[in-house]
């Protein structure tokens, strides 16, 4: 407490900023070729051991 | 070590430039491209996102509680959650996240986030005590 205030908690969900746009359409080729490369991240191996702890995965779910 | 049979040898993937930076895991590209495809058809509107998650600890942390948030949360609107965990060089567990949501259903990418948000308020997730000064 500090002046009859709480302290702010500030959780560590953050949105990765795009260069000029936060959202990536996929729609023509052009904008599925620049999420190819800015996603092509999360296929990153550790630097350290060389794996990822608890790895990588997918779900998916169609529109109905 | 990974066997490097299992990495990247170029800066391309299936025709398509990649992060040049880092060591990339081939089946993992694979996994991106079709998940990216598969929203294609299956998604009415796709729309891409990236998120970052900071955890305190990865054991803590459970992905599939997170996976069902998100499933019951976004229903049948169409969803890919694409995840992988990183261990950062100064120690910190992250999640890296690539949500592909409709965006028919949803115009503003930030309530998707504060819904993404509400879904990953799970233990293991770090927090961090911002103190007031005046």
């Amino acid at each position: 407490m500090w002046n009859g205030q709480t302290n702010e908690v500030k959780w560590t969900i953050a949105y990765q900023e795009g260069k000029n746009f936060p959202v990536h359409y996929l729609r023509t080729e052009e904008q599925f070729i620049d999420a190819m490369y800015r996603y092509s991240y999360l296929a990153k191996v550790d630097d350290k051991e060389g794996i990822r702890h608890k790895g990588f995965g997918v779900i998916k779910v169609a529109t109905k | 070590m990974i066997n490097p049979k299992y990495l990247l040898k170029t800066t391309t993937f299936k025709g398509y430039e990649v992060n040049p930076h880092y060591l990339l895991r081939k089946s993992s590209l694979e996994t991106i491209h079709t998940s990216m495809l598969w929203s294609l058809k299956n998604i009415s509107k796709p729309r891409a996102m990236h998120i970052t998650i900071g955890l305190t600890d990865k054991d803590t942390f459970s992905i599939e509680k997170f996976n069902r948030r998100l499933k019951a949360k976004f229903n049948d609107e169409g969803l890919v959650h694409l995840y992988s965990f990183e261990l950062s060089k100064n120690d910190n567990h992250h999640l890296h996240c690539m949500f592909i949501y409709n965006a028919e259903v949803h115009r503003s990418y930030y309530t998707v986030y504060k819904m993404i948000y509400e879904c990953a308020m799970l233990n293991g997730v770090r927090k961090e005590v911002v103190e007031r000064t005046n």
